[in-house]
């Protein structure tokens, strides 16, 4: 290689760092220094005002894993929450995909709107909906009860620790299942017609053409679909906050949420940040796991 | 002539930079409390502006945010040096936390009202503030919870009366159940009004034990305030709350089943709702007058025969930042809320009551505010001072037992246990 072409690659290479430096500076402004600091902080108690910190080493983790009720819910909660909503969110999503796919093209485009529509409101909006409709006083669902005689029905689903839970999950199906659906026939038109074909020529019917070759080709969108529902599961906020607010007692309490009490409330940002590095944690390794399982099914 | 003009042009100068001068002092207030805020309330812009008008040499700014916001637009602000000269708190925790940027404003108090300053302010406007230490702000309107709301209307169509204890409690929420009407309405959900009805509950039953308890010098798992987590929990156990209590927030959830729907007959709230007592509140006076609407003291449940006592509590106070560029402007107006003008002003709004002595409505009020405000007066007698719990962990100790017992899943003494773990735990 001649000095000239050596000086054309290194000026090559530094017009290339220009051109991604303004994204690594953003990056490192708004990524890796918030990351940081918040680390920084978790070793900290701080009460988010006062100009000065005051390390404590491992003190907010050391009473967060062996002096904090509240965690062994949360992760309990996270758990239940994910794998309750992936697996029906990802059921219902290939199920009605498969419906979908079925119909005309004019009550297929009607029904994918009907479907997804839940997916582009937002949380709030739909955590304030479903809360008055879950209203045991005066919710739609308890006068609709009570007009058919059915009063005995009506139970107060977000009052009571057993029941909380699992209405916030059913709410959270009920907004992403559309989305699941539209990434599944998606899918399902990239699987190659002449597989299908063949299947048909060797005798395969319907259920056994679905499972055994729909369902495995779809198993990189059902990973996605598992890693963006897990990631979601882990930073639930919104809907949470507006329908039960991580109560009654806890019983629906998450990461997000008890960082922000533990933040905003108690004043105990350091604390909260330890609260956030353990939630980072886990999603790095949930990340990591999925994208390899993810990787390896290509 | 040329000097003339000259002398002219200086003169001019000369007044336009004394004119300048005159109006460059400026001072900035900012404050979360709803009444102060547009629209529901003007007492915010009426204070601001009536300060201008008796103090013209000083420009007067205001800025008004819901509570959690403000909260969070005021740490930043005050962690940058851009914070505001004179800043709205809520007494207890919050007070704490930005003590470090407050500047203490009793020797501002004691410099122009003398050492007995604090006699011009009704005793249970201070008792959250004057701890001892420097005081740190100063009230501007006393609010009052604690008590019980009753809509005459519907427990007249059943004959039944405001209970007085618990065991009327009880009896009145069956036979409203029975009837197919709602009972004792609270939205559980918040914890405000939780924590409301639990320190009504333990002033009554622990009496000055309560206070010392928060301060860690009795404990929580003393019988006389285990009686209290009984009781509280006896509310949801005994279905004397309405279903699903835990899932509704008081606002406006549970408040709208009262104010709007008419349908709650007894409601657990403060003296911010004499309000709607005011002809100019719209469709709530309307309301109000249609339900016959009263209050009454929170009910006996420690078996004495007298009520649980109301919590009386300054609903804002004002502090002064200490990089405040002109803390004596700062002062001027925080003066001028607390002891002057705008403490009238204030005092007229009639949604709260006023925290200097001897002040009185000069507003005209209706046969009915004259009661309600008579009625406010009196609990006040016999009011604890306080209603925020200084310490956050503690207090969220004692939210989360509540929680836990509304729901069945503690006793009240293990509650008791739970709450005292922590307040030892706490360094005061």
């Amino acid at each position: 290689m001649t000095m000239v072409a050596v000086m054309k690659r290194r000026s090559s290479g530094t017009i290339n760092l220009l051109y991604v430096l303004p994204l690594l500076l953003v990056c490192a402004a708004y990524l890796v220094y918030p990351l940081c600091y918040t680390a920084r902080i978790a070793f900290a108690e701080w009460n988010g005002i006062d100009r000065s910190l005051k390390n404590v080493g491992f003190a907010n983790f050391v009473k967060l894993f062996t002096d904090d009720p509240v965690l062994p819910t949360i992760l309990v909660n996270f758990v239940v929450f994910t794998v309750i909503t992936i697996f029906c969110q990802c059921f219902f999503g290939l199920v009605f995909a498969a419906l979908v796919n079925k119909v005309g093209a004019g009550a297929s485009s009607l029904y994918k709107t009907i479907i997804f529509a839940p997916a582009v409101l937002t949380p709030v909006i739909i955590g304030n909906v479903f809360f008055r409709l879950f209203d045991p006083n005066v919710g739609l669902s308890a006068t609709i009860l009570r007009s058919l005689g059915l009063g005995g029905l009506v139970v107060p689903l977000l009052a009571d620790p057993n029941t909380a839970l699992l209405a916030v999950c059913a709410v959270q199906i009920w907004q992403w299942t559309g989305y699941s659906m539209l990434l599944y026939i998606a899918g399902m038109s990239l699987i190659p017609k002449d597989v299908y074909e063949a299947a048909w020529l060797d005798g395969a019917r319907a259920p056994r053409v679905f499972f055994r070759i729909t369902v495995p080709m779809l198993r990189s969108t059902t990973y996605m679909l598992a890693m963006v529902g897990t990631i979601n599961a882990l930073k639930q906020f919104d809907l949470v906050y507006t329908l039960t607010r991580g109560g009654p007692a806890n019983a629906t309490q998450f990461f997000s949420i008890y960082i922000y009490r533990n933040s905003f409330e108690l004043f105990k940002q350091g604390y909260a940040s330890a609260v956030a590095m353990v939630m980072f944690a886990i999603s790095l390794v949930i990340t990591v796991f999925y994208l390899r399982r993810y990787d390896a099914g290509r | 002539m040329r000097r003339t003009v000259i002398a002219l042009a200086a003169c001019a100068l000369l007044f336009g930079a004394f004119a300048a001068s005159a109006q460059s002092r400026s001072v900035s207030i900012w404050s979360w409390q709803y009444a102060m805020a547009e629209p529901q309330g003007t007492d915010g812009t009426k204070l601001v502006q009536a300060f201008m008008k008796e103090n013209p040499g000083i420009k007067a700014e205001r800025a008004w945010n819901q509570y959690d916001d403000y909260i969070t637009k005021l740490k930043l602000a005050l962690m940058s040096g851009t914070g505001p000269d004179v800043m709205g708190m809520q007494v207890g925790a919050t007070l704490k936390e930005f003590s470090q940027f407050i500047e203490p404003i009793d020797s501002y108090a004691e410099r122009d009202f003398g050492k007995d300053w604090r006699k011009k302010l009704v005793a249970s406007s201070m008792s959250q503030l004057d701890l001892g230490g420097p005081v740190l702000a100063l009230p501007v309107c006393l609010s009052l919870a604690g008590t019980m709301w009753v809509d005459q209307t519907i427990l007249d169509k059943y004959g039944l009366k405001a209970p007085t204890n618990y065991a009327e409690l009880k009896s009145v929420a069956a036979a409203l159940r029975a009837k197919g009407e709602l009972p004792f309405v609270i939205g559980a959900k918040d914890s405000w009004i939780d924590l409301d009805v639990f320190l009504s509950f333990a002033g009554d039953t622990a009496g000055a034990k309560l206070r010392q308890a928060i301060d860690g010098k009795a404990s929580w798992t003393d019988p006389a305030m285990v009686k209290a987590f009984a009781a509280w929990q006896n509310l949801f156990s005994d279905k004397i709350v309405e279903d699903g209590a835990l899932g509704l927030n008081m606002y406006m959830d549970a408040y709208n089943l009262w104010s709007r729907d008419g349908k709650a007959p007894l409601q657990p709230n403060g003296s911010w709702e004499m309000g709607s007592f005011n002809p100019a509140s719209g469709d709530n006076f309307a309301n109000f007058m249609k339900h016959r609407r009263d209050v009454v003291r929170m009910i006996d449940v420690s078996g004495d025969g007298a009520p649980s006592p109301a919590l009386a509590t300054p609903d804002v106070v004002f502090a002064i930042n200490k990089a405040s560029k002109d803390k004596e402007a700062a002062w001027q107006l925080i003066k001028f809320a607390v002891f002057g003008a705008g403490q009238q002003l204030m005092t007229d709004n009639l949604a709260f009551f006023p925290v200097a002595v001897g002040m009185k409505p000069t507003v005209q009020m209706s046969d009915d505010q004259k009661r309600i405000y008579a009625k406010f007066q009196d609990f006040s007698g016999t009011a604890l001072g306080f209603r925020e719990i200084p310490y956050p962990d503690l207090k969220q100790a004692l939210i989360d037992q509540l929680q836990l017992l509304a729901v069945g899943k503690v006793k009240p003494e293990a509650a008791a246990q739970a709450v005292e773990k922590v307040s030892k735990s706490l360094a005061r």
